[in-house]
C-alpha cells in the first residue's frame, strides 16, 4: 500500500468570532491515494471549500488551523513555511477553481500564463518551455496550440478557458490536483468534456484528485471514493458504489433522497384543459450593430411557438444562450419580442400599449434566479409582498390579510412580515418571492431558474411546494431550466432550446424516455451520473 | 451554473444597522466621523456664536493698530467713533483690522457656502441624473453637455463667471456649484442604470408599479448613502474653491470677510507677517480636513462597497 | 479596435464644439449688457459702443457664433485688450513655463505616488497604508496656496535653500530652471500625489481580490510577481485614467501655483486677465486649456487600447 498522496488528520479551522459556529472545519479525517479521485460532497457552508483551500495553504488570514495535520507525501503542509509553500504549489499539488470566466488573468496571454509555472519552477530554456507548453495544451485537447498560446482568456470559451487552467495546474505533473467545483459554472455538455478530460488525465499521469462538489451526479459520474460532509464535519465516507446505493447515515441518505431521479415522472394531466398561454413564431433578434464596425445579430430566440395550459407546467429546458431566459423576459414583456405574438387568453400582449398591458400584467408573475437579489434590501419583506395587490387598488389591511395568507402556504412564519430579507436564508428568501408572485393571483407563473442557486435539500423542498401550489391554485407554469433532473420530476411537457430555437417539444415522458433531435439525445448523454437513479422519486 | 452567494455582508449589515436604530450606534463607533463630526460641530458652533466669542465687528480697523503681532494688545475704533481697548488674539493686519474677528466671522461665509453648493449641486445633479437614467433619447445629449462642462477645469468656470457676474454670496455659490453638478449627474446616472438592472425592480415592473413610484421607491433609497457622501465632498472642495477664488481677487468682496480674502490680502506682507494668512490658513485647513474626514467615514459606514465607485 | 479608435475620435468632437459653445455662451448669457461689463464701471458710452461692435453683439446670436467659431478653427482667438496683441500669440508666450511646471509635477506625481498606492495595497492595513490616506486627507484638505506659502516660509525664508519666486527659461541655464521649479512643482504635486495615491490603492486592492490572483498565488509565483504582472497590470485602466482626469485638478492648481511663485505662465495670464477684465484673453485662455484636457483624456483612451487586449481584440 503506497503512501497516500494526501493525508487530512484530524483537521479543525476556527472561523472568527461572531459566526453562526465556531469551527469552519471540525475533527476531519481522510487521505487521497495516487491514482484515486476522492469526492468531497457536502451543501453549502459544509467547509468542503475551506479544507480544499488549506490543503494549498491558500486559507485566508481570518481562518485557521487550530488542530490536526495536512500531509501531502508525508510533508505537513500546516506548518510549512510560506516559502516552502510556493516550492510545492504546481510542483507537487495544483488546484483548479470553480469560476473559469475570472480565474485566468485578462490581460496576460494564455501561452505565458502557462509558461510563467514553468519559468518560476524551473530552469528550462525558452524552447524547452514552449514545447512543453504546446505538449500540455494537446494533452488537454485544446485545438490549435499555437493560436491558444497567443491568445487572451476572453478569447476563448468558458470550457477552454477551464482547460487552460488544468493545462496550468498539471504541467509539472504534480502528484495531487485539488478541484473546488470546476464544473460547476459550466454547461452540462461542457461539464461532460472537463470530466472526461479530468478522469483521462488523472489515468495517464496517475494523479491523486481531490474533487469538491454539491453534485451527486457528478460524484456518480467520476469518484472512486467520496467523504460526505455537513457543517463541517465528515459524517460519512465510503466507495462510491456502495455509499450511493446503501449510505448508512441519515443526512447522506437524505441529501441522496432529495437529489431529482432523471426518469420522468409519469402524472396524469389532462390534455385538455385550457390554454392560458401560448406563443407563435415568437422571436427577440438584436439587430447588428456599429456602423464602422458591424456587430453580428444576435438571434436570442427565434420561431418560437409554445403552449402553456392550466394546472401543467411547460419546462423549458436548454444551456446559457439557448434562449430560454429570453422567451420568458418577453412573455413578461421585460424586454419587448421583435416579432411574433404572445397571447394570453385572447387578447396579444407582444407589442402591446403600456398602458393596457398594466391591466393584464397582473396575470403573470415570474420568480427570478437569485434569492439574494430578488427583495429590496430596504423593504420589510411584507412590503415587498403587498406591493403589487396595492399596485390595483387593494386597500393596505386587505393586501395584509392576503400577504399573511400566502407567507402561510409558503411555509413560513405569517409573523415575520416585518423582517428583512437578510434575515432570512435563500430558500427562504426564495419562498417569499413564491408569495409575492401568488400575491397577484396570476394565472400564469413562471419560475426562471428559481431552485438554481438552491442547496440540493432546500431545492426539493422548494420543488414540493411549487407543486402543491400549481395543484392547489390550478395555476399554468412556465419553468425555465438546465437541469435535466428538476426538469424531469416537474414538467408535464418540455420544450429544448439551443441557439434561439426549439428543437425538441413534447411531453416529457417522450421527450425524456425518447428523445428525437441529436441535440436533446447529446444533452440528456451528458447528464452526469445519468446512469444512477437517486430519491426524490416523484408521486 | 454558479451558486449564488450572499452579497457582501457590509451592505447587508448597513441596512440591519440602520433597521435595527443601530445606525447612530456604528456611525459613532467610526472614529473618522467621530472626529470630523466633532470639529465639524464645533465650527458651526463658533460660526453661530460669532458675536459673543470676544469679537469685535470684522470691518472696524484704526491705522494705530496697523501689523501688530498675535497676542498683542492695542485699540480699536467702534462704529459709534469710540475707542476701545481690545486684545488682538491673532494680530492685525494692514488696516488694523483685528484678524481674530475676521477669521471667525469667516466661518459663517465659509459654511454656508460649502453648504449651500452641495445643496444646489445635489438638487441638480439628481434632477439630471434621475432624466438621463429613464429617459432614453435625453441621456444622450445631456450626457455630453456634462461631458463638455467637465471638460472644463472648474475653477476657470468659477473665476470666468464670478468675474462675469457681480460678485455676491449668492453668485459665488451659483459659480462654484455648476462645475460639481456634472459629476453628481454621472453618479446618480450610473446608480439608476445599475439598480434597474436589479431583479427586485425587475419584479416590480411585473407587479405593475408605475415608473414614478420605482424611481422614489426603490431607486432612491439606494442612492442615499453615495449621495451624502458625495456631498460632504462637495461641500469640502467648494470651501476651499471659495478661499482660492478670494485669493485670487475674484472672490467675495473685502468687507465681507472669508478666510480666502484674508489671505489675499495678507500675502503682500507674508515676509514680514506670515501670521496674516497662517490663521485662517489653520482655520481652513481644519474645516475642509474635518468634512473630508467625515465624507470617508460616512463612506466606510454606510456602505463599504462605495469606496469603489467614490 | 478601429471600431474602438473610432468612436473615441468621434465622441471627442462634439464635446469639443460643446465647451466652443458653452464658452461662446458664458459671455452673452450673462445678465446685463456683455459690453458694459467688459467696459467695467469707469467707461464710456464711445467706448462701450465701440467694444459691441468689436464683439459683433449687434448681430443675431447665431451668426456671432457662426463667426466667432469660424475664427476659431482658424486658429483666431481675438485681441488682447489689455496686453495690445493677439491672444494666440499671447498664449504662445507664455506656454512654456506651464508646460515646464505641469511636465515636472505629472512626473514627480506619478513616480511617487503609484509604488506608494501599490505599496499600501499590498500592506492593507499596515502602518504605510494608515500613513498614506491620512497623508491623502490632508493634501486635499490644504489649499495649494496655503501649502506653497509654508513651504515658501520654511524652505526659501528660513532655510534659503531655494529661491522664493520667479521663473528662469530652460534656454538660460539648466540648473536655476530646476531650482526655480522644485517648490512649485512640489506644492502642486502634493494634491495630485493625494489622488493618484489614492485610486491607485483603491484599484490594486480591489484587484487583489480578484479570482485570478488567487490563481497566480496556487501557481507558487513569488509575491512581487503576482502584486506587478497580476494585479497592477489589472488595474492600470482606472489608474491612468484618474491620471487623466487629475489634470483638471492639475490646471486649477497651475493659476495659483503661478500666482503664488510669480511664474509668468499661463496660469498667471488667467488671473491676470481676468483682473483687467480682459475678456478675449480669458476666452481664449480657458478654451485652451480645455481643448488640452479633452486631448490629454482621448490620450488616456486610447491608451487603454495598450493596457487592455479586450479592447484591442
Amino acid at each position: 500500500m503506497s503512501q497516500p498522496v494526501l493525508e487530512v488528520r484530524d483537521l479543525s479551522i476556527a472561523l472568527p468570532p461572531g459566526g453562526d459556529r465556531a469551527r469552519a472545519v471540525e475533527a476531519v479525517s481522510f487521505s487521497v491515494a495516487p491514482h484515486e479521485i476522492v469526492c468531497l460532497v457536502g451543501e453549502s457552508g459544509s467547509g468542503k471549500s475551506v479544507i480544499a483551500h488549506a490543503a494549498m495553504g491558500l486559507l485566508p488570514k481570518t481562518l485557521r488551523a487550530t488542530s490536526g495535520e495536512i500531509l501531502l507525501q508525508g510533508e505537513n503542509i500546516l506548518g510549512a513555511s510560506e516559502a516552502r509553500l510556493r516550492e510545492l504549489r504546481c510542483t507537487r499539488m495544483s488546484m483548479i477553481f470553480q469560476e473559469p470566466m475570472t480565474a485566468l488573468n485578462p490581460v496576460m496571454r494564455c501561452g505565458e500564463q502557462i509558461d510563467e509555472v514553468l519559468r518560476i519552477h524551473t530552469g528550462l530554456k525558452p524552447q524547452m518551455r514552449r514545447a512543453k507548453v504546446v505538449d500540455i495544451l494537446k494533452q488537454v485537447h485544446l485545438p490549435d496550440p499555437e493560436r491558444m498560446l497567443a491568445s487572451y482568456p476572453h478569447q476563448l470559451s468558458g470550457g477552454q478557458r477551464q482547460r487552460i487552467m488544468i493545462a496550468i495546474a498539471l504541467v509539472l505533473d504534480p502528484v495531487l490536483l485539488i478541484a473546488d467545483e470546476p464544473t460547476t459554472a459550466l454547461d452540462v455538455t461542457t461539464q461532460a468534456q472537463i470530466l472526461l478530460l479530468i478522469k483521462e488525465i488523472q489515468r495517464v499521469h496517475g494523479t491523486g484528485v481531490l474533487f469538491i462538489t454539491h453534485d451527486f451526479g457528478v460524484v456518480a459520474e467520476i469518484a472512486h471514493r467520496v467523504a460526505v460532509l455537513r457543517t463541517g464535519e465528515l459524517v460519512e465516507m465510503n466507495a462510491t458504489r456502495e455509499l450511493l446505493s446503501n449510505p448508512q447515515h441519515e443526512y447522506t441518505r437524505m441529501l441522496i433522497a432529495s437529489v431529482p431521479s432523471i426518469a420522468p415522472r409519469h402524472r396524469s394531466a389532462p390534455a385538455d384543459a385550457p390554454v392560458v398561454l401560448c406563443t407563435r413564431e415568437l422571436a427577440k433578434i438584436y439587430p447588428a450593430s456599429g456602423w464602422l464596425h458591424k456587430r453580428a445579430a444576435v438571434h436570442a430566440a427565434e420561431q418560437v411557438s409554445l403552449e402553456i395550459r392550466r394546472g401543467q407546467t411547460l419546462g423549458i429546458v436548454g444551456e446559457s444562450g439557448s434562449g430560454k431566459s429570453t422567451v420568458a423576459r418577453c412573455i413578461t414583456r421585460l424586454i419587448n419580442p421583435s416579432s411574433g405574438a404572445i397571447l394570453l387568453g385572447s387578447d396579444d400582449i407582444a407589442d402591446m400599449a403600456t398602458g393596457r398591458l398594466r391591466q393584464l400584467r397582473r396575470h403573470i408573475q415570474i420568480v427570478f434566479q437569485d434569492p439574494y437579489r430578488s427583495l429590496n434590501p430596504r423593504w420589510s419583506v411584507g412590503e415587498s409582498v403587498m406591493e403589487g395587490p396595492m399596485n390595483y387598488g387593494v386597500s393596505r389591511t386587505e393586501a395584509l390579510t392576503r400577504a399573511k395568507k400566502l407567507m402561510d402556504l409558503v411555509r413560513l412564519d405569517p409573523n415575520s412580515l416585518d423582517r428583512y430579507p437578510h434575515q432570512f436564508s435563500g430558500g427562504q428568501r426564495q419562498r417569499i418571492c413564491i408569495a409575492r408572485a401568488l400575491a397577484m393571483e396570476p394565472e400564469l407563473l413562471i419560475a426562471d431558474e428559481a431552485v438554481s442557486a438552491l442547496d440540493v435539500s432546500v431545492q426539493a423542498q422548494v420543488l414540493a411546494l411549487l407543486d402543491e401550489i400549481r395543484d392547489r391554485l390550478n395555476l399554468a407554469m412556465l419553468f425555465i431550466t438546465h437541469d435535466l433532473r428538476v426538469a424531469a420530476q416537474v414538467c408535464d411537457h418540455v420544450a429544448v432550446m439551443s441557439q434561439g430555437r426549439v428543437v425538441e417539444y413534447g411531453p416529457a415522458i417522450s421527450v425524456f424516455s425518447n428523445p428525437q433531435h441529436e441535440y436533446t439525445r447529446a444533452l440528456f448523454a451528458a447528464a452526469p451520473g445519468r446512469l444512477w437513479e437517486f430519491g426524490a422519486k416523484p408521486v | 451554473m454558479p451558486h449564488m452567494q450572499p452579497p457582501e455582508i457590509s451592505a447587508e449589515a448597513a441596512v440591519a444597522a440602520h433597521i435595527k436604530g443601530g445606525l447612530w450606534r456604528k456611525l459613532r463607533g467610526n472614529w473618522a466621523v467621530m472626529i470630523g463630526g466633532t470639529v465639524l460641530a464645533l465650527l458651526a458652533l463658533i460660526a453661530v456664536a460669532a458675536p459673543w466669542l470676544g469679537t469685535v465687528d470684522p470691518t472696524l480697523f484704526d491705522p494705530a493698530s496697523r501689523d501688530l503681532l498675535p497676542g498683542a494688545s492695542g485699540e480699536i475704533t467702534d462704529l459709534d467713533g469710540e475707542t476701545i481697548a481690545h486684545k488682538f488674539l491673532m494680530g492685525s493686519d494692514g488696516f488694523g483690522r483685528d484678524i481674530y474677528s475676521r477669521v471667525i466671522y469667516g466661518t459663517r461665509v465659509s459654511l454656508i457656502v460649502g453648504a449651500a453648493v452641495a445643496l444646489v449641486a445635489l438638487v441638480f445633479g439628481v434632477s439630471c441624473g434621475l432624466a438621463a437614467g429613464y429617459i432614453r433619447w435625453l441621456d444622450g445629449i445631456m450626457m455630453r453637455i456634462m461631458d463638455g462642462v467637465m471638460a472644463i477645469p472648474g475653477i476657470l468656470i468659477a473665476i470666468a463667471l464670478v468675474a462675469l457676474w457681480r460678485a455676491s454670496l449668492a453668485t459665488v455659490i451659483i459659480a462654484i456649484a455648476i462645475p460639481e453638478i456634472p459629476r453628481v449627474t454621472r453618479l446618480v446616472r450610473s446608480l439608476v442604470l445599475s439598480i434597474r438592472e436589479e431583479p427586485y425592480v425587475e419584479a416590480a415592473v411585473s407587479l405593475g408599479t408605475r415608473t414614478l413610484k420605482i424611481m422614489f421607491g426603490h431607486i432612491l433609497p439606494n442612492t442615499m448613502a453615495p449621495l451624502i457622501v458625495q456631498g460632504t465632498y462637495i461641500c469640502a472642495s467648494a470651501i476651499l474653491v471659495e478661499a482660492i477664488l478670494s485669493f485670487l481677487g475674484v472672490g467675495l468682496p473685502t468687507d465681507i470677510p472669508t478666510w480666502g480674502n484674508i489671505m489675499a490680502e495678507g500675502r503682500v506682507q507674508f515676509n514680514d507677517f506670515p501670521h496674516n494668512v497662517f490663521f485662517p490658513g489653520v482655520f481652513l485647513a481644519l474645516t475642509v480636513l474635518a468634512i473630508n474626514m467625515l465624507g470617508d467615514g460616512l463612506r466606510d459606514t454606510l456602505d463599504p462597497r462605495m469606496s469603489k465607485r467614490i | 479596435m478601429f471600431n474602438f479608435l473610432a468612436r473615441r475620435l468621434a465622441a471627442t468632437l462634439p464635446v469639443l464644439l460643446i465647451v466652443a459653445v458653452l464658452v461662446f455662451l458664458m459671455l452673452r448669457l450673462t445678465p446685463g449688457d456683455p459690453a458694459v461689463i467688459i467696459a467695467g464701471d469707469a467707461a464710456n458710452p464711445e467706448q462701450v459702443a465701440q467694444i459691441r461692435a468689436g464683439l459683433g453683439l449687434d448681430r443675431s446670436i447665431v451668426v456671432q457664433f457662426g463667426i466667432w467659431l469660424g475664427n476659431l478653427l482658424t486658429g483666431n482667438l481675438g485681441e488682447s485688450y489689455f496686453f495690445k496683441m493677439s491672444v494666440t500669440e499671447l498664449i504662445a508666450h507664455r506656454i512654456e513655463p506651464t508646460l515646464a511646471l505641469s511636465l515636472c509635477t505629472i512626473v514627480l506625481s506619478v513616480l511617487v505616488s503609484v509604488p506608494l498606492g501599490v505599496l499600501a495595497a499590498w500592506r492593507q492595513g499596515g502602518w504605510l497604508d494608515r500613513a498614506l490616506m491620512g497623508f491623502s486627507v490632508l493634501g486635499f484638505s490644504i489649499p495649494v496656496f496655503v501649502l506653497g506659502y509654508i513651504l515658501i516660509y520654511i524652505v526659501s525664508l528660513k532655510l534659503g535653500w531655494l529661491p522664493v519666486q520667479g521663473y528662469v527659461r530652460m534656454a538660460d541655464g539648466l540648473w536655476p530652471f530646476l531650482r526655480h521649479l522644485i517648490l512649485p512643482s512640489i506644492t502642486l504635486s502634493v494634491i495630485y500625489i493625494a489622488l493618484i495615491a489614492r485610486v491607485t490603492r483603491a484599484a490594486v486592492t480591489e484587484t487583489l481580490a480578484e479570482d485570478y490572483i488567487r490563481t497566480a498565488r496556487a501557481k507558487g509565483l513569488p509575491e512581487a510577481r503576482v502584486v506587478i504582472h497580476h494585479a497592477l497590470a489589472n488595474a492600470a485602466v482606472p489608474i491612468v485614467t484618474v491620471i487623466g482626469i487629475g489634470i483638471a485638478l492639475l490646471i486649477g492648481g497651475v493659476v495659483v501655483t503661478e500666482t503664488v511663485y510669480a511664474i509668468p505662465g499661463l496660469g498667471r495670464l488667467t488671473v491676470d486677465a481676468v483682473l483687467a477684465r480682459d475678456f478675449p484673453t480669458v476666452q481664449g485662455v480657458i478654451l485652451f486649456f480645455s481643448f488640452v484636457y479633452v486631448l490629454i483624456n482621448l490620450l488616456v483612451d486610447l491608451s487603454y487600447l495598450f493596457f487592455d487586449p479586450r479592447i484591442r481584440y
